[in-house]
């Protein structure tokens, strides 16, 4: 508890404030990340004069995060440690505020804890939504995921779509492994438009892997080249189809199947049979 | 200032004499006996040429002579020689145990016994390792079970150790002139019960002293032998992963000068009355 | 600068989150529950004004939300909330224990141990004292001899005692991994018996490994219930025992599982009669 340490935050106050506090200190910590360098090096990189360049460095080597070798700067394994932190912490807020509009006008209670302290993997994503120009953009951007994904597929839903329903079919027939989750009212949805060929197809391919779960409060989509995060809206307009999240980066690509591992681990695998 | 002024007159002669190895060889093979060219040569390790031409630039400075084909030591010769083995040695010990003296404070050495460092040559350093990481402790701790007449030092550190085996010896009869820190003295109060009555007992055959500062430094002399610790730089070990150990007259010497410097400043303690 | 572009947009937000106490104050008591201000003043030990002044500024940040006179976090409130605890406990792991990092070779370990040092925040430092000159030494063996359940150990150091100790564990079925440096493998040739090694060898709850590929610069034990771990010192070659950290907190015990991992996983299986 913060308030109990407080002794415990009256310690570190003066480190934490003398990290973030200054930008010119961060991008000392930044720049010796890469390399030790000199301080005419140093200066140059972070953009500062000399003499203040050095007593930022100073001030941080007071924090024992930096040390002085032979003439040249260098970080200490606490200040590579703080530096990776501060990155982290970046990334954390950054992927809040950068769609601080989609984060608050959506549903969140999907994601479980470790998926939010993990928020700074999104950090690189941009929303599609729907524009004036394009009301369909975002149905369209997600149909061009699912008809591209060529060696694997993570996905869940609580929505039907003909077109994701065609697309999950010719991942079977491509022999795409694919992981999906559903609701259990989409199976049967999907069971019944199915019929019986397609249905024996899916239940006998082995690139194919089907779960339920009850009520899935998140939508997403992580193929080799993307992901994509939709959640439930707040307002009561067009849920999950608003705006939606895509990164292309990997990280935000791992975090999508870390997400979906959460569901899967208390989903029951299924048969599409089962729902006819 | 005077440093550097003395230090003009003298440059010529330190360099003529400490520049050349082989000039340095010959003043030493003379110091015991004047000896002629071919048999200076052989000692030396050099040819004729050579160590003749050595000699002559000696000669030059005063300190060699030749008397009826013999080389041999002025009386300025033979000064200078034992200026120089004392200067060397001083120098030598410190770069022997330089890893010793670089991270410990000297402070609690006296400066006329710093100026008799070379009275430690003849010493090994004890030190912690690897593969054995309380040797010092652990030999020390043999040490005093090993005593049989003395056990006189200065020790600002504890262990249980260390008392146990100090009551042991006393009891047969070891004669000790200890000097404590306060805080051990505070320690000794705050013994269990059973210990502190051993203690008691033998106070009165306890030959003790207290020093009322932090002394920075730590000794005993046994019957044969002297060891000395210093306090790290860093405070970390107190004292316990390094020591300098001797046998040799001079070092016990220089240790037994070393405790009558702090029983001067010390006063003695009644153990019995403090417990 | 990948940091600086992020670093930019959140600053404000890092910066008025850390540079309050009563912000985190208040983000601290209600991440465990929701309460109306009045509970909450009472809490964080401020007046009413102060609390619902600092409180409106968590709420613009996205942190908290009103709910029928309840201040409650809302999920990412509680996500910053964890990240603010986690940051706390590593800034002070550092701060409270800053002579022993900064005495110490600490690129003994790894850099994903060295980002959770907050796991190592209930800890403390065992260091000789007035009244025990080799109270590292002696604590250790105690230690060792409260081991019921698991001894893992990295060690770069010896002393015949704890060789006793360690035959004592093993001899008592206890789950034993010890990973070893060459000098200690090669001063078990003449210090123990060879009755002794065979015995350790033959016993099939202890394994042994050696680890040679760098210097060993941290010498730690962890058990059911501890860690106790010392480091190589800077100043005193081959000195270790200046100094132990030690912790009973189960997040200590699981941070040194995972650093008893990372060398096992560097290290060798070996047996010692090998060496002999």
């Amino acid at each position: 508890m913060i308030t109990e340490n407080s002794g415990g935050y009256d310690l570190v106050e003066p480190s934490i404030l003398a990290v973030y506090g200054s930008k010119l200190r961060l991008a000392i910590l930044d720049a010796l990340a890469e390399k030790p360098m000199s301080l005419s090096d140093l200066r140059r990189k972070v953009n500062a004069n000399a003499p203040n360049t050095s007593s930022k460095a100073k001030d941080l080597e007071e924090l024992g995060m930096v040390e002085r070798k032979q003439g040249a700067y260098e970080l200490t394994p606490w200040g590579r440690a703080v530096q990776r932190r501060t990155i982290k912490t970046a990334s954390f807020f950054s992927a809040y505020e950068k769609h601080k509009d989609f984060w608050e006008s959506h549903i969140t209670s999907g994601i479980p804890p470790e998926l939010w302290d993990d928020l700074g993997d999104l950090d690189d994503a941009y929303i599609i939504g729907t524009s004036p120009t394009n009301v369909v953009q975002l149905h369209e951007a997600f149909i061009e995921a699912l008809n591209s994904a060529k060696s694997h597929v993570h996905g869940m839903t609580p929505l039907y779509q003909e077109a994701y329903f065609q697309a999950a079919v010719s991942w079977v027939q491509n022999k795409i492994p694919a992981k999906v989750i559903l609701t259990d009212e989409i199976l049967k949805i999907c069971a019944d438009r199915a019929g019986k060929d397609i249905v024996q197809l899916c239940d006998t391919a082995d690139t194919l892997r089907l779960f339920a779960y009850p009520k899935l409060p998140v939508a997403i989509m992580v193929s080799e080249a993307s992901f994509t995060l939709a959640l439930e809206s707040t307002g009561k307009t067009a849920s999950f189809v608003d705006m939606n999240l895509w990164s292309k980066n990997q990280k935000a690509m791992d975090w999508g199947i870390r997400l979906f591992e959460y569901y899967k681990a208390s989903s029951k695998p299924v048969k599409l049979g089962d729902y006819l | 200032m005077t440093l550097l002024l003395d230090y003009e007159l003298a440059e010529p002669t330190i360099r003529k004499l400490f520049d050349s190895k082989l000039r340095l060889a010959i003043v030493d093979a003379l110091a015991e006996k004047p000896m002629p060219l071919s048999d200076l040569r052989r000692v030396v390790g050099a040819n004729a040429p050579n160590t003749s031409s050595k000699a002559k630039d000696l000669e030059e400075m005063g300190i060699v002579e030749r008397n009826r084909g013999q080389y041999g030591l002025t009386p300025y010769g033979r000064a200078v020689l034992h200026k120089s083995k004392q200067s060397f040695e001083f120098y030598a010990t410190y770069e022997k145990f330089k890893e010793f003296w670089e991270t410990r404070h000297l402070e609690g050495i006296p400066q006329e016994l710093l100026l008799r460092l070379a009275d430690l040559k003849e010493s090994t350093l004890m030190r912690s390792s690897l593969t054995d990481v309380n040797k010092p402790h652990d030999d020390f701790v043999k040490m005093l079970y090993s005593l049989k007449e003395r056990f006189f030092g200065l020790t600002p550190v504890y262990h249980s150790d260390y008392l146990n085996a100090l009551i042991l010896k006393v009891q047969e009869g070891l004669e000790t002139n200890l000097i404590l820190t306060s805080d051990i003295l505070s320690v000794f109060t705050k013994l269990p019960d059973d210990l502190r009555e051993s203690l008691k007992k033998q106070s009165s055959a306890l030959n003790l002293w207290v020093y009322p500062s932090n002394p920075h430094i730590g000794f005993m002399i046994g019957d044969d032998f002297m060891t000395l610790g210093l306090e790290p730089k860093d405070k970390t070990t107190h004292f316990i992963d390094m020591a300098v150990y001797s046998t040799h007259p001079n070092a016990i010497a220089w240790c037994l000068d070393l405790l009558e410097y702090y029983k001067i400043r010390s006063k003695p303690v009644n153990l019995g009355a403090y417990l | 600068m990948n940091l600086l572009d992020n670093y930019e947009l959140v600053e404000s937000t890092i910066r008025s989150l850390y540079d309050s106490k009563l912000r985190l104050a208040i983000l601290d008591a209600l991440s465990e529950q929701s309460m109306p201000l009045s509970d909450l003043r009472r809490k964080v030990d401020a007046n009413a004004p102060n609390t619902s002044s600092k409180a409106k500024d968590l709420e613009n940040m996205g942190l908290l939300t009103r709910e029928k006179g309840d201040y409650k976090l809302t999920e990412w409130g509680q996500a910053v909330h964890r990240r603010t605890e986690k940051s706390i406990s590593f800034f002070s792991t550092y701060e409270k224990h800053k002579e022993f990092w900064n005495n110490h070779i600490t690129s003994g370990i790894p850099s994903h141990l060295w980002d959770d040092l907050g796991a190592l925040d209930e800890s403390l430092i065992v260091t000789p004292t007035v009244e025990n000159v080799i109270e590292v030494h002696d604590s250790f063996k105690k230690l060792l001899a409260m081991i019921k359940e698991r001894f893992y150990g990295v060690s770069p150091i010896y002393h015949r005692e704890w060789f006793d100790l360690l035959l004592f564990i093993v001899e008592n079925g206890i789950d034993t991994k010890i990973v070893f440096s060459p000098s200690i493998l090669h001063v078990m040739q003449t210090s123990p018996t060879k009755e002794e090694i065979a015995a350790l060898d033959k016993a099939d709850n202890a394994e042994f490994f050696l680890y040679d590929t760098t210097s060993l610069d941290v010498a730690f034990t962890v058990s059911e219930t501890y860690l106790s771990m010392g480091l190589r010192s800077k100043t005193i070659r081959d000195q270790f025992v200046d100094a132990d950290l030690q912790s009973w907190n189960p997040k200590a015990v699981d941070w040194g599982l995972r650093l008893f991992e990372y060398y096992k996983s560097k290290s060798k299986l070996v047996k010692l009669t090998n060496y002999l």
